[in-house]
C-alpha cells in the first residue's frame, strides 16, 4: 500500500443520492494507496453502509444535516472515518441479523452493521470531544 | 436507478439498471407498484442483474421485500446475471443458499413454476 496518499476528508449532506459521490471518493483515494478490486469493493461497501446508517439512524432520516468523511492511510492500513452530531448507537449492541432460513422468516435488520464487522478488520466507535460520533474503520491493504 | 418491467409466458421480467444503494432502493421500491398491483399466482418473477455493479444492503431489502410479495401471492421469484460484487453481498447476507440465482435470462425462464 502506497504511505505516501495525503489524507482526505469532506462534508457531505445526509441525502441519500450523495452516497454514490461519497463512495466514489473513498475509492479513487483507496485505488491510489494501491487497493486491490475486491478490497476497493468491500471498502466501498462498508463505508456505504456506515453513512446509510447515519442517514437512518444518527438523523433519522433526515436529508439536510452533514456528516464528514475522512480517510488516511497509516501503518499500511486504510483508516476510514465517518463523523456525525446526530444520535449514538453502539454497534455492539446491533443484534446479528439471522442469515439463514427463508427470506420470508427473517427480520430485515443489522445487516448493514453486520457487512461492515465482516468487512473490517477493527471497527472502533465513539464521541469524539466536540460531541460528534466517529464511526472509524481499519481495512489492511491485502499482499499483492 | 433504471427498473423496466418485460412480460413473457410465465411471468415478468425485471431490468435493473444502476446503483442499488439507499437511493437506488427507493427508486425501485416506487416502480415495484406495478409489482404489487399484478396477480402473481403460479408466475414467475425474474430480477435481471446485468446492469446493476453494485448492491448494499438497502438494495438487498427491496429484494427480500419483492420475494416476500411474490412468495406471499404463490409466485416465484428468480434472480439472474449477477456479476462478481453482487453476488458476494448476496453471499455476505446469507441470500445465495435460497434465492434461486441463474446466469442468464433465458435459464431463468426455464425455471419450473
Amino acid at each position: 500500500m502506497d504511505t505516501c496518499c495525503k489524507p482526505i476528508e469532506f462534508v457531505v449532506t445526509s441525502d441519500p443520492k450523495n452516497l454514490e459521490s461519497v463512495c466514489a471518493r473513498i475509492r479513487d483515494f483507496a485505488e491510489k494507496a494501491g487497493a486491490d478490486q475486491k478490497l476497493l469493493r468491500h471498502i466501498e461497501l462498508a463505508v456505504d453502509e456506515i453513512c446509510s446508517n447515519v442517514i437512518c439512524h444518527a438523523y433519522n432520516g433526515q436529508r439536510d444535516q452533514t456528516y464528514k468523511v475522512c480517510a488516511k492511510v497509516e501503518e499500511q492500513k486504510l483508516v476510514v472515518d465517518v463523523i456525525d452530531h446526530g444520535i449514538s448507537f453502539s454497534p455492539s449492541c446491533i443484534k446479528k441479523p439471522k442469515l439463514e432460513g427463508c427470506p420470508t422468516t427473517r427480520g430485515i435488520g443489522g445487516l448493514g452493521i453486520h457487512f461492515v464487522k465482516k468487512i473490517a478488520d477493527e471497527i472502533e466507535y465513539g464521541k469524539l470531544p466536540s460531541g460528534e460520533n466517529r464511526f472509524r474503520i481499519y481495512k489492511q491493504c491485502s499482499a499483492s | 436507478m433504471d427498473v423496466k418491467f418485460e412480460e413473457f409466458d410465465k411471468g415478468q421480467v425485471i431490468y435493473l439498471s444502476g446503483r442499488l444503494d439507499m437511493a437506488g432502493a427507493e427508486e425501485v421500491e416506487s416502480s415495484m407498484g406495478q409489482l404489487r398491483a399484478a396477480p402473481l399466482e403460479g408466475k414467475v418473477i425474474i430480477v435481471s442483474f446485468a446492469d446493476v455493479h453494485y448492491i448494499s444492503s438497502s438494495g438487498l431489502r427491496t429484494i427480500v421485500a419483492a420475494f416476500n410479495h411474490i412468495h406471499d401471492q404463490n409466485g416465484k421469484m428468480v434472480l439472474c446475471q449477477m456479476d462478481i460484487g453482487v453476488h458476494e453481498v448476496f453471499e455476505f447476507a446469507g441470500l445465495t443458499e435460497v434465492f434461486t440465482i441463474t446466469e442468464t435470462v433465458e435459464e431463468a425462464k426455464g425455471i419450473d413454476t
